[in-house]
């Protein structure tokens, strides 16, 4: 074993030693991914966001629901054809996609948003009702058959694989905020001189930390894939997916950590600085409030935040159904950000005085 | 401790070669913690740096162990000509002014992964680990955790963290501070025997007293530069200055003090039959205080120190500066 497993290993059994520790990295996350998760799986999202909805482009019957929805303020409206329509809602682009018929209208929707989907559904009902201009008798009540955009099985996703994703999150955030002073407390109790003087390179001794880290959120991943599975039913159909999205964002969060780690000079600071960061990665990337609920002008820097792509990967694995192309860009995008946090640390270590 | 500890830590004696430093300098921005300092150390021996809080120590042996880099001069351990190699590392024990171990790690523990962190093999751990504890005196205490060892327990197992990998330089940042007697006489001790085979040794204090005892060679540091070096005899020969003799005599001496040479020219009688004065040699100077049928009452000689040695040098005492 070379000296970043010895290191490794070493500081997975201090963590095991340290109850309180132990109590932050593991206990903490699951009972917060756990609060998460029934707070979500109780509808918490959609009230007053902007709500996105595609139409299906088509005849006079489209036009005059255009019409209609645009009267609410709270749809933001596009057309476009029916497959692309589908694929911007199965992507999570939009709320629900409409394709307005003579018998009433098909609605598409996005089955986690089912509260904004059911709003989307009142209005096109109101519209469908109302006599058009100029004509007094009431129309017949309209039809609007409802589905949702999801390749999954007949029986349709469980909801506890909506809220996953957000409890895999959040675990991650629990490790990465309590492994970002392991590197800090090397410095103060001493340990990190001794280190500096073995011969072994300095990136060893990061790549140890960042091998304990990733245990550690490995074992924290997999005790709430184990109760989203056991205890709430959640089925995972792409196992392998939800595998390769659950390691890449592992990886982008033990980089983040990396960085963070190097960012001060004593236990207080560091600490400070990983929560704020992280809770400001969590908020922006919508691991605390739903993207929806963002203002326009804050949704593009959602982008910046791993958190979002960790998020969009573990949903496209576990039942936004993306194909592996489609999930190379979040991925990616989690890959490289663990790569940014990694070197940065590395660099960051050695220009370190111990 | 038994000679079989020192057989498994240590086994190639007289082995080694010795550190050579040429004008090495480090600042810390506009601060100049080591300035132009230039040391031998011959194999087998041990350099003593001496000197107060703040004189440049640490940093020195910092640049030593490879820890930092100086800005500029050279090191070179032995043969070895480049910068702190990875070679030289393995070659090389540093044991760290602070307790530098893991707390909630056993003793055992401890030891073990600093001895695979140096390379240590499987095969051969648990021997070294088991010697580790012998050498720190904590065969007894090995599946404790060092959070509950005392001050010196923990010092000890310190030094035995950095001897685990057979080091041809051991490198020793006051490696006593805060302990108790019986630890710091098991370091010493073992600091005597480590040297015995042969090992190099640097050992930084502000302590005189473990200088004289320990060290061949002493550097004294003050401001990061090095005033003054030499065993302990040339440097109390050329800055002590004479012994301070006060005699009490059972007659009065001040006529035969007086025609007693240039020895006695500083003589002070102070009293009728006391006497006091500087001289070279209190053991030469004494026979001819004493005229035939004279006693001495009293006797007080207070011979020169490497703190008067680093008075007369900076104008401060070691331990106030």
């Amino acid at each position: 074993m070379n000296a970043a497993v010895w290191l490794a290993l070493k500081d997975l059994r201090l963590l095991a030693r340290d109850r309180v520790a132990l109590f932050w990295v593991l206990g903490f996350p699951l009972i917060f991914a756990l609060f998460l998760g029934s707070v979500l799986r109780a509808g918490l999202r959609g009230e007053q966001a902007p709500i996105d909805v595609v139409l299906v482009s088509g005849g006079a019957e489209t036009s005059r629901l255009l019409a209609g929805l645009r009267t609410e303020t709270r749809l933001k409206l596009r057309t476009a054809e029916r497959e692309r329509a589908s694929e911007l809602v199965r992507r999570g682009e939009a709320v629900a996609y409409v394709q307005a018929s003579q018998q009433g209208a098909l609605l598409g929707i996005d089955p986690s948003r089912a509260v904004e989907a059911a709003f989307v559904r009142e209005a096109i009902s109101g519209i469908l009702t109302a006599p058009p201009a100029g004509v007094t008798a009431t129309p017949a009540r309209p039809r609007i058959q409802t589905v949702s955009v999801s390749k999954h099985s007949e029986a349709g996703p469980r909801e506890t694989a909506y809220v996953y994703p957000a409890a895999v999150l959040w675990g991650l955030i629990g490790c990465a905020a309590c492994f970002a002073i392991s590197m800090v407390t090397e410095r103060t109790q001493g340990t990190f001189l001794r280190l500096s003087a073995a011969p072994i390179r300095r990136s060893a001794i990061l790549s140890g930390k960042a091998l304990a880290c990733a245990m550690a959120c490995l074992v924290v991943t997999a005790a709430i894939s184990a109760i989203a599975i056991f205890a709430f039913g959640a089925r995972f159909e792409r196992p392998f997916a939800v595998a390769v999205t659950l390691l890449a964002s592992i990886a982008c969060f033990v980089g983040i950590t990396m960085l963070l780690s190097l960012l001060g000079r004593t236990e207080q600071s560091v600490a400070g600085a990983g929560w704020a960061v992280l809770i400001l990665m969590a908020m922006l990337g919508g691991g605390m409030v739903p993207l929806s609920f963002m203002p326009d002008w804050l949704l593009p820097l959602s982008n910046l935040s791993p958190a979002k792509w960790s998020i969009l990967a573990l949903e496209g694995a576990t039942w936004r159904h993306f194909s592996y192309r489609e999930l190379a860009l979040p991925c990616s995008a989690l890959v490289g950000t663990a790569l940014v946090g990694f070197i940065a640390g590395a660099g960051l270590l050695a220009r370190t005085r111990p | 401790m038994t000679e079989g500890v020192f057989r498994v830590l240590h086994p190639r004696s007289g082995a080694c070669e010795g550190i050579e430093i040429h004008g090495v300098t480090k600042r810390y921005g506009d601060r100049l913690a080591v300035d132009a300092v230039s040391l031998s150390v011959p194999s087998g021996t041990c350099l003593g740096l001496l000197g107060p809080n703040g004189a440049g120590k640490s940093t020195m042996m910092s640049m030593l162990a490879g820890v930092l880099t100086p800005d500029t001069g050279t090191i070179c351990y032995g043969s070895e000509q480049r910068p702190v190699s990875s070679a030289v590392r393995r070659s090389l024990g540093f044991v760290p002014q602070g307790i530098a171990l893991y707390q909630d790690l056993s003793a055992e523990e401890n030891l073990r992964l600093f001895a695979r962190l140096h390379g240590v093999s499987a095969k051969e751990l648990d021997a070294r680990v088991r010697s580790g504890l012998s050498l720190a005196g904590l065969l007894e205490h090995g599946q404790r955790r060092v959070r509950s060892f005392s001050g010196g327990m923990q010092r000890r197992l310190n030094l035995a963290c950095a001897t685990l990998h057979q080091p041809q330089y051991l490198l020793l940042d006051e490696p006593t501070v805060g302990v108790d007697p019986h630890s710091r006489e098991h370091i010493f001790s073992t600091i005597e025997q480590l040297k015995a085979l042969g090992v190099t040794l640097m050992y930084s204090t502000h302590y005189m007293e473990e200088a004289e005892r320990l060290c061949d060679k002493i550097a004294i540091m003050d401001g990061g530069h090095v005033i003054a070096e030499g065993s302990v005899d040339e440097l109390l020969k050329l800055h002590g200055g004479p012994c301070r003799v006060e005699a009490e005599l059972s007659t009065k001496p001040s006529l035969r003090v007086a025609a007693s040479g240039p020895d006695f020219a500083r003589a002070q009688p102070s009293m009728l039959r006391r006497v006091t004065f500087e001289c070279d040699s209190a053991a030469q100077a004494l026979p001819r205080l004493l005229g035939e049928g004279d006693e001495l009452s009293q006797l007080t000689i207070r011979r020169p120190t490497l703190e008067t040695v680093f008075m007369a040098l900076t104008g401060r005492s070691l331990r106030d500066a």
